[in-house]
């Protein structure tokens, strides 16, 4: 095996299958024509040119990658690469999101103290850091099947047809995602500050009153086990109101503001679920019913209402989920932030 | 030295956008790889064999060239390519393409 044998089959080490027997004859006939201009006279060559011709044509390796660019040598390629990265992005902060819900509800179950709520701590980072592996693996081997198969065309075709259809008069109706929502701020505010007025000057407002006999009796809605919570919900309160008012302010979400917004969500949503899994907090119970007199549907008021906690609980975490991930997915969204300061 | 480097990957730049052209318009007759090399090269287009045969085989792939390997005059065996007539449409919509940008850049510069 002389120099240029070996050459060719180290350039073809480094070859797609497909092609290779077809791409090393045409190396060899090339490199053979360079050598015949080079040589003096018929005889063969001598090794001190071969090698120099070989130093010239180039190592095996970089010879090879200039044919491989044609082939698949990339797991996602450049048509499919802007899909793929949005894709990531909404597929993590979904993923990130109900890591934080699930951390929230694991939390409301250990409280906020205590080795317990360390190794949820814990247990959840390494959950998260999981699986947010795992979704980008199954995420890039999806994508890598998508773009060895016709899938990648249909795409292609789609993306240049939305291109083709595409009207400038798309952007009168689209809502600038980064203006806040007065209005829901404002109701934040009103509701905040009434809540923690009734509960902390006028709990009694809170409470059911019935005309019994000629006699008006009452009985609270709420009882003590709800009101140990007092100073954690006036904290929440104060926070949200605070929160509001300074986004007010602002008029425009920025990622710091957003990613406060996410905390003082879920710290909300950890206080609720904290309440409602505390037994007792609702006052209408059986014996309850009774006292005013209500007797006759009473067994079946008093179940329904022990029901209520475990509904509250369900909408608030999927309220929260909601809009944890939607304020995510703006969040990594992949919009780039501006080199110089927006004025809205 | 910066600046040269800069100007060497403009320039690298510019003639992989015109190597297309200039290698369709070599191939009226046919030729092989090395010798389109020298022809190209005689011309003053100078380049390099590791572009050149990737390129003639994406020309092919797209159906502008046709190419087979042949033993011509007892020599080795070799692949001749030639431009097919999808091929030699599409050179004349270059040519026009290519007249028309070439005017005027002739007149942004002058």
């Amino acid at each position: 095996m002389n120099l240029i044998d070996k050459y060719i089959a180290e350039v073809g080490r480094h070859l797609p299958r497909k092609n290779r027997a077809d791409i090393e004859a045409e190396i060899r006939s090339t490199l053979e024509d360079m050598l015949d201009e080079r040589k003096q006279g018929d005889g063969p060559a001598n090794e001190a040119i071969v090698m120099q011709l070989l130093k010239e044509y180039g190592s095996p390796r970089e010879v090879a990658a200039t044919y491989g660019t044609q082939q698949h040598q990339y797991l996602i390629g450049p048509r499919l690469f802007p899909i793929f990265e949005r894709v990531v992005r909404i597929v993590l902060a979904i993923v990130t999101g109900a890591s934080l819900i699930g951390l929230g509800v694991g939390l409301a179950e250990t409280g906020l103290t205590g080795p317990e709520f360390v190794s949820t701590l814990g247990e959840w980072a390494g959950g998260l850091f999981s699986g947010l592996i795992a979704a980008f693996g199954n995420i890039v081997l999806v994508f890598a099947i998508i773009e060895r198969t016709q899938a990648a065309k249909e795409f292609e075709k789609e993306f240049a047809k939305e291109s083709k259809d595409w009207d400038p008069k798309e952007l009168k109706s689209e809502p600038d995602p980064d203006r806040i929502d007065m209005a829901d701020h404002i109701a934040t505010i009103i509701f905040s500050v009434l809540g923690l007025i009734v509960l902390n000057l006028y709990p009694n407002l809170l409470s059911i009153r019935f005309l019994s006999d000629g006699t008006w009796s009452t009985f609270p809605v709420l009882t003590k086990a709800f009101f140990r919570f007092l100073p954690w919900i006036n904290v929440m309160g104060l926070l949200q109101i605070v929160f509001s008012g300074f986004m007010l302010g602002q008029r425009v979400w920025t990622s710091t503001t957003r990613i406060v917004g996410i905390l003082v969500d879920i710290a909300g949503m950890i206080l609720a679920v904290s309440i409602l899994r505390t037994p007792g907090v609702f006052g209408i119970t059986l014996g309850a019913l009774n006292s005013i007199g209500i007797t006759d549907d009473a067994q079946d008021l008093s179940r329904l209402f022990s029901y209520l906690p475990t509904l509250i609980l369900v909408i608030v975490v999927i309220a929260t989920s909601v809009k944890v991930i939607k304020t995510l997915l703006r969040l990594f969204g992949g919009k780039s932030s501006s080199p110089y300061p927006v004025i809205k | 030295m910066e600046n040269d480097e800069l100007v060497q990957n403009i320039l690298l730049e510019l003639r992989r956008g015109v190597l297309s052209i200039a290698v369709l318009s070599q191939l009226s007759k046919e030729e092989y790889g090395y010798s389109l090399l020298k022809a190209l090269s005689d011309k003053g287009m100078e380049i390099d064999q590791s572009t050149l045969y990737p390129l003639l085989r994406r020309l092919e792939s797209q159906g502008l060239l046709q190419s087979d390997w042949r033993i011509v005059d007892e020599a080795r065996p070799r692949r001749y390519y030639i431009i097919s007539p999808q091929g030699r449409t599409v050179l004349t919509k270059l040519k026009r393409e290519w007249s028309t940008m070439a005017e005027t850049l002739k007149q942004m510069l002058s």
